[in-house]
């Protein structure tokens, strides 16, 4: 139960703003309660305003999505890209030109106006006549290489005959080899008419 | 500050912040927009603000204190009468004479209220409707104690003044 007293007490240390929360709520409680004494009916409205109002609600439910923070997970891209500059890499050493043998050489006719065997090479001494630029196949494109001809070596006498002379050794050589070639064919159809010859004997005692 | 503490600390107290808001702007959905605002921004930047944050409930208010009063500054909000949806009505005992009196009353002391000082209004309503100490007054609204006690003493008297006016004249 209130007591009247102690409430009109407590009302005048509220409007004076002197009351703890305590006494505060036992005001509104009493203000709620529906048994307030006349003398004091005139300050119920403002209870009631503070009773509404503690009521209010907010309607519309607030959204809140749950954000991570953002934590770049390098590690798996850091691994692709490895393999990918591994394979570029494999790949375009493997497709690139053969920057050993790029070009074909040849001997001028004025320095040297014997012909070439097929065998010969003169890579060191021949000058070069003509340039093939290379274009890679790769993804990466190479460079168009382009030399400018180096001036003709000059030849002398001396050289010229060692080279007369190992083209006429080799000729030798080649002539050698396709007269052994020859007997070996010549053999070869001997043995053949030796084995039908057995073949036919053998048929025969048969 | 995991979901968990955020649904168990913060979200609790949105029709708090709600009201707060909604008595600064004066604006249903103003004051709806600042909850949704600054729940977002407290579950966003609350791992920023753990270590520091001592009174979660403090530290909202103030963050809705702060974005209420900028929305209300930045746009020029008609301020209606808070509480209009409030379907309590205690007036089930009075006549119908009494009714509309006590109710066209209650309507006088929303808007005598509404239309205090700013500072007379936020303390007399974070402690009459929040009831909240006079520190986290002081902690909410950035003030000292003194100027809670005096806000607070100043706007109890302008509505008992009110009242007291209002019963002279019915007689």
């Amino acid at each position: 139960m209130f007591q009247l007293t102690h409430i009109e007490a407590l009302l005048e240390k509220f409007w004076e703003g002197d009351t703890t929360l305590e006494e505060e709520r036992l005001l509104k409680a009493y203000f709620a309660s529906g048994q307030v004494d006349d003398s004091l009916k005139s300050y119920a409205p403002f209870f009631q305003v503070l009773r509404q109002e503690q009521a209010v609600e907010l309607q519309r439910p607030p959204v809140v999505t749950e954000v991570r923070p953002v934590t770049y997970n390098w590690k798996p891209w850091l691994a692709a890209a490895s393999v990918a500059l591994l394979l570029t890499t494999g790949w375009w050493w493997s497709s690139r030109p053969n920057v050993d043998v790029p070009y074909t050489a040849e001997v001028t006719p004025e320095t040297t106006p014997v012909t070439q065997p097929e065998a010969a090479t003169q890579p060191q001494t021949a000058q070069i006549t003509s340039e093939t630029p290379v274009q890679s196949r790769g993804f990466f494109r190479h460079k168009t290489t382009t030399r400018k001809p180096s001036p003709a070596p000059q030849i002398n006498e001396e050289e010229e005959k060692a080279m007369l002379e190992i083209k006429a050794a080799l000729a030798l050589v080649s002539s050698k080899l396709k007269k052994g070639r020859r007997e070996a064919v010549k053999g070869t159809e001997h043995l053949e008419t030796m084995d039908r010859v057995f073949k036919k004997k053998r048929d025969g005692e048969g | 500050m995991n979901w968990t503490i955020f649904h168990e600390q913060v979200f609790p107290i949105r029709h708090k912040l709600y009201r707060f808001a909604l008595r600064i702007t004066g604006s249903v959905h103003e004051a709806e927009d600042v909850v949704q605002e600054v729940l977002e921004k407290v579950w966003k930047t609350s791992a920023d603000h753990s270590a520091t944050v001592q009174n979660w409930e403090a530290w909202c208010m103030t963050l809705t204190r702060n974005r209420s009063l900028d929305k209300t500054r930045s746009q020029s909000i008609r301020r209606t009468a808070p509480l209009e949806n409030v379907s309590e009505r205690r007036t089930d005992t009075l006549n119908p004479a009494e009714a509309a009196e006590r109710n066209d009353l209650t309507e006088n002391i929303k808007k005598m209220m509404q239309e205090l000082p700013e500072k007379q209004r936020l303390v007399m309503h974070l402690r009459d409707i929040e009831e909240l100490t006079y520190d986290e007054i002081a902690e909410t609204l950035s003030i000292t104690l003194d100027q809670v006690k005096i806000n607070l003493h100043r706007a109890r008297k302008t509505i008992r003044t009110m009242i007291l006016e209002r019963e002279r004249v019915n007689g």
